[in-house]
């Protein structure tokens, strides 16, 4: 069974693209990202030009992270008070970003920093995952702690220089739902940063946040992923309408065929992630996110079988 | 008097001869297409379409499928810094068409001569010297760069020249031609011409142009206007949707006392 978009202008096959919303959404409930840059590049691999691509993915995000947010939030998983800290900083990173991109394409060579910071990004923040999440789980075995050491990154027995200047920075704040005290001005900050190079990227930057609210902010994973949903939600929102009101390149089928797999994927992704420990969920975020880096990688290194492509995507 | 009638007598038979001549040039070369107006409806994954006709029996038949004349900036891929491949600029391409199908009983090369070919945009060749491409350094940076323009859009299913699909048959001394083909998805709602040429001795001999209308229809049409004309509701209400979409599932799912 197929069906036509009217704005992609071109037909797809519905198992197909529900299939694709399930998998992401399920990505979403799990580890707290909203997937594009995952789902922006298979959509484009199927045939949908970039710009819709990435339009009508954002739109699909707001649906999968509706229904994720929700379910977290039930869960008590919903940082709101940091959600909206960090939406703050994401807002000014963002106009940031966009204005830091129109510099790069003045002083030329653009394409070619965005795609290696892109690659840089995604490789350190999935290497350090990676091995730092199998280090506590070996580390959770030997002591046989129980849920306390998986939940928990490992913290610092004695309390850095790190840990101390950021303790003395005003506006310490409480954060009840994550357990943790930092200054606001933080967090404002690391929610621009991550703000500054998903707009670099062009993309929501869910998997960037992710590691930012584990390591940084050190909050419990579990929190960390309704939190995270819930402000990838906003940011998309916001997107989305620029997209439709701007550019005309959200597709509403694509998005609602999408909505199809996704909602239900992010709500069975939730409860799949109860069952797993904070570790194990970062180990799989970060075998997810490597693949993705080898699989740019090896796009950037292989000469590919076409060499004009429509403008748009990542 | 004799004489004119003669006269006159002669100058009839003459212009019934060239009417006739005219009359079964003009009325050799015959063409139908069926359906000649697509409706792309939701389901839509392409059409079936018959382009069906009559010639002389010993010319051959080229038809060619065909949208207005436009531009199209593509992206570039290239090496940068000599290791990676990634897009290194941009391409205006001009005078060309966003489908062009070309079907043909016989190669085109060895049935119609170059500057025919040229005049009437038939091949390969011909749109490779027709279309423009800027920035260019030199023409053989042209030439490869609208080859690749020509394998990007054969990839899409929007490009191609086929000369095996054409079925013909020879009857009551007229060649019967006919093809039945699938129109591509790919290909967007335009108004497409249909042109059919009759060739022999490496000209042209005859042609005829008809239009295919691809359309969207019913709630396509619908979304596809508001997206475009109204797109401040149409973001708004996609946004709507896409939100109680998100809460019903949620709903559902609590509903349902699985947790």
């Amino acid at each position: 069974m197929y069906f036509y978009l009217p704005i992609a202008l071109t037909s797809i096959s519905l198992p197909l693209i529900v299939g694709l919303g399930l998998l992401v959404g399920l990505l979403s409930g799990l580890f707290g990202v909203g997937g594009g840059f995952l789902m922006t590049p298979l959509l484009i691999m199927i045939g949908i030009p970039p710009t819709v691509a990435a339009a009508s993915d954002s739109l699909q995000i707001v649906g999968a992270s509706t229904s994720g947010t929700f379910a977290h939030w039930r869960l008590g998983n919903v940082d709101f008070k940091m959600g909206i800290y960090l939406l703050i900083g994401g807002f000014v990173g963002g106009l940031g970003g966009v204005q830091l991109i129109k510099v790069l394409r003045m002083m030329g060579n653009a394409d070619f920093v965005i795609k290696v910071t892109y690659v840089l990004m995604l490789g350190i923040v999935g290497a350090y995952m990676f091995f730092e999440s199998l280090q506590s789980l070996k580390k959770a075995k030997h002591a046989k702690q129980g849920t306390q050491a998986a939940e928990t990154p490992s913290a610092p027995k004695k309390e850095s220089g790190f840990v101390k200047f950021l303790k003395s920075l005003p506006l310490q704040t409480r954060f009840e739902k994550s357990g943790v005290t930092h200054s606001a001005l933080l967090v404002i900050v690391l929610g621009g940063f991550v703000g500054v190079l998903a707009a670099i990227m062009g993309v929501g930057g869910g998997f960037l946040m992710v590691p930012v609210m584990v390591y940084l902010l050190r909050m419990p994973m579990h929190v960390v992923v309704g939190t995270s949903l819930f402000q990838i939600l906003f940011t998309c929102i916001e997107v989305s309408f620029l997209q439709a009101y701007v550019n005309h390149t959200v597709d509403f089928v694509l998005a609602v065929l999408l909505l199809l797999g996704s909602t239900f994927g992010a709500q069975i992704g939730t409860k799949l992630g109860r069952k797993l420990h904070g570790d194990q969920l970062k180990i799989l975020l970060a075998v997810i996110v490597l693949v993705v880096t080898v699989k740019i990688l090896l796009d950037l290194l292989l000469e590919p079988s076409l060499l004009l492509s429509l403008k748009g995507g990542h | 008097m004799n004489i004119i009638n003669k006269r006159g007598l002669l100058d009839l038979i003459a212009a019934c001869f060239l009417i006739m001549f005219f009359a079964t040039n003009a009325l050799s070369l015959t063409s139908e297409i069926s359906p000649s107006r697509i409706s792309v409806t939701s389901l839509y994954h392409g059409s079936k379409l018959v382009v069906t006709g009559e010639t002389r029996p010993d010319e051959e038949i080229i038809i060619k499928f065909s949208s207005p004349e436009s531009k199209f900036d593509l992206r570039k891929k290239g090496k940068a810094g000599g290791v990676f491949w990634m897009n290194i600029g941009e391409l205006e391409f001009n005078h060309v068409s966003d489908v062009y199908l070309v079907y043909a009983t016989n190669k085109i090369g060895s049935i119609l001569s170059e500057k025919q070919q040229e005049k009437y945009s038939l091949g390969y060749d011909a749109f490779k010297r027709l279309v423009e491409v800027s920035p260019v350094s030199d023409e053989s940076d042209k030439v490869k760069w609208v080859g690749e323009f020509v394998k990007f859009k054969e990839k899409n299913g929007i490009y191609g020249i086929f000369t095996d699909r054409i079925e013909t048959e020879i009857k009551d001394n007229k060649k019967i031609y006919k093809l039945k083909m699938d129109w591509p998805y790919q290909a967007p709602p335009l108004e497409y011409t249909v042109s059919v040429y009759s060739v022999k001795d490496g000209v042209v001999q005859d042609y005829n142009e008809t239009s295919l209308v691809v359309e969207t229809v019913g709630a396509l049409k619908f979304i596809s206007n508001m997206a475009f004309n109204n797109s401040s509701v149409y973001g708004i209400a996609s946004l709507l949707i896409a939100i109680a979409a998100g809460f019903i599932v949620s709903v559902i799912f609590k509903g349902g006392g699985s947790h």
